[in-house]
């Protein structure tokens, strides 16, 4: 386990150095001179003698490698600049802006796991009658509802018509309902065929069979034999459900004006603010990253058949 | 058996029913997409305008039918991309193994650590909005899903006998990369490719409803949705229809993705 860890760790270390050096060179690689930026900034046009004295200060004349070293160094020690929009270092920005996308993302999530579980269990136990086809109609139309399409569709019947809650949903009581749903419904979709899957796997196994032999009634049977055991691909899809609840959000925020860090990178691409988009990208990948490597161990500690397989080798 | 077949023939009529909307969109659509009409500015659906007008006067049935093809073109394109480039990279780096898969393989873990969307915005973000960008922000991440694909079963195909078999017949890597490895991944990657069409749409919808992708006035699917958001107090219309197009495009492309894969790929049943 600890050898597992540790090796898992390595990668994780590689993969970060890869997701930094990345997000660099996108900036690098960006169509503008950040000498020029920061003196349009200031509201003056600088000569090219200035610039280029500039240019020699700010270290830009640098090989490539030498400029990303300074660069991840700076951020290993938290500085990731300013941001130009909102005239405070980057860090700061994104760590009052996280928390709401946190809040946002966490409450979909809850919501994707409460609907769909039983969801599951129920196609799984019920198969191939009335409500399995029911639940597997609607879950197949979720996967295919664009979220913004769905964002605003919920907007506008709930927010406009029905006016039960605010258009705009940072600040307001159970502004969070909207983007939440959101979020959350094209996601059901996908894990209520997971859990039926998983569900149905295991139901087929002997240990299933064994228990009805025994008379074990079968409510007992899927929820304190089979349940246990069908949580564990689960935890693997939530770990990448991260990524695109990250990524969901950007858009979803954009639409109910949530103050989250999606929302903010939007905006940050609208002003050209870059150090603001690359402390962005750098920080989602490295939540993501994170992340699923809890799921992978957190998989591993929890499976016992993972973990007893070990200690009997 | 001869369900799947019937059930085949029955989507890909309905996507080629929307390909033909698409194609012939200029020449079926009652009015010109870019004309500007401010006295029938933001119009209800009705019997002159079918699905309403927006804020300038354009109708958005017209605006919806031109604006599926340049939303398709740039679909099919994008998928044929990342599918020819990954499935190239991933069989080579499975068939050769060895350093060259090591460091291929740590290439697209390295890419798939960044959320797809969030990669996206970052690439278009810093390189500035616009179609050539768009593509590049999508297929620098996509083509990964298809490598490690062919990467794993060109790994497994390399062990098998018809390669020994190929090999002792004289045949070089080129050929046997060609003729033996290559019609063994290719199913895969169709059914891949197929279910990837309406996802390809969905993001590339996303990105422009972002106002990152297409530059108006060109109509696209996305972009309407994203004007049609300001006024969804005065016209709902605009993003309600232009959003069923995307959907309803998305609903069929995956049912006909599903159902190749029934037909092509046995062993999923």
């Amino acid at each position: 386990m600890a050898e597992y860890i540790l090796r898992r760790l390595v990668q994780l270390v590689a993969v970060l150095l890869g997701v930094t050096f990345l997000t660099f060179i996108i900036t690098w690689a960006a169509p503008s001179d950040p000498a020029e930026m920061k003196y349009v900034s200031m509201g003056m046009i600088p000569s090219p003698r200035l610039l280029e004295q500039t240019r020699e200060e700010m270290g830009l004349n640098d090989p490539v490698l030498v400029q990303y070293g300074r660069w991840l160094g700076n951020t290993m020690r938290g500085d990731l600049g300013e941001s130009a929009k909102f005239g405070e270092p980057v860090l700061t920005q994104l760590t009052k802006k996280l928390p709401m996308t946190l809040k946002l993302a966490g409450t979909a999530m809850a919501a994707v796991l409460l609907v769909s579980f039983p969801l599951g269990i129920l196609t799984a136990v019920k198969k191939n009658t009335w409500a399995d086809y029911v639940v597997r109609f609607f879950s197949f139309f979720g996967v295919s509802m664009p979220n913004f399409w769905l964002g605003l569709l919920l907007m506008y019947v709930f927010a406009v018509r029905l006016r039960w809650f605010c258009v705009v949903s940072s600040g307001s009581p159970g502004g969070i309902v909207l983007p939440a749903a959101a979020l959350a419904l094209p996601m059901v979709s996908g894990y209520v065929r997971q859990i039926r899957a998983a569900f149905l796997e295991e139901l087929s196994s002997n240990y299933v069979v064994g228990a009805r032999a025994r008379g074990i009634p079968e409510r007992t049977i899927v929820f304190f034999h089979v349940l246990p055991n069908a949580v564990f691909p689960i935890i693997t899809l939530m770990g990448l459900s991260v990524g695109h609840l990250l990524g969901g959000a950007a858009i979803i925020e954009t639409i109910f004006s949530w103050q989250g860090i999606g929302n903010m990178a939007v905006e940050a691409i609208r002003v050209r603010d870059y150090p603001l988009i690359q402390g962005y990208v750098m920080w989602m990948a490295v939540i993501y990253v994170g992340v699923n490597l809890l799921a992978d161990v957190g998989y591993r500690f929890l499976d016992p058949q993972i973990r007893l397989r070990k200690k009997v080798e | 058996m001869r369900g799947k077949w019937i059930r085949f023939s029955v989507f890909l009529f309905l996507a080629l029913l929307i390909l033909a909307a698409a194609f012939w969109g200029p020449v079926l659509a009652p009015y010109d997409p870019l004309e500007t009409d401010f006295a029938a500015k933001l119009l209800p659906p009705g019997r002159a305008h079918w699905m309403g007008t927006d804020n300038v006067g354009r109708d958005v049935f017209s605006r919806i039918l031109c604006g599926a093809g340049n939303s398709f073109a740039l679909t099919f394109f994008m998928i044929a991309l990342v599918s020819v480039f990954g499935t190239g990279i991933g069989m080579v780096s499975g068939y050769f193994g060895g350093s060259l898969d090591t460091v291929l393989m740590r290439i697209t873990d390295i890419l798939l650590a960044f959320p797809d969307t969030v990669f996206a915005i970052a690439v278009v973000g810093m390189l500035g909005p616009g179609l050539l960008n768009t593509v590049a922000a999508l297929s620098f991440v996509w083509w990964t899903k298809y490598a490690r694909m062919a990467r794993g079963l060109a790994s497994v195909i390399r062990t098998r006998d018809y390669i020994l078999q190929a090999r002792f017949g004289g045949a070089g890597t080129f050929k046997i990369l060609a003729c033996y490895v290559l019609p063994n991944i290719v199913p895969q990657v169709i059914i891949m490719a197929a279910l990837d069409v309406g996802g390809m749409m969905l993001a590339l919808a996303g990105l422009s409803f972002l106002g990152l992708a297409s530059q108006p006035p060109a109509p696209e699917w996305g972009y309407m949705l994203y004007e049609g958001k300001s006024y969804m107090q005065t016209a709902p219309w605009i993003m309600i229809f232009a959003g069923l197009a995307i959907f309803i495009t998305v609903v069929v492309f995956n049912l006909l993705g599903d159902s190749l894969r029934d037909i092509l790929d046995p062993k999923e049943e």
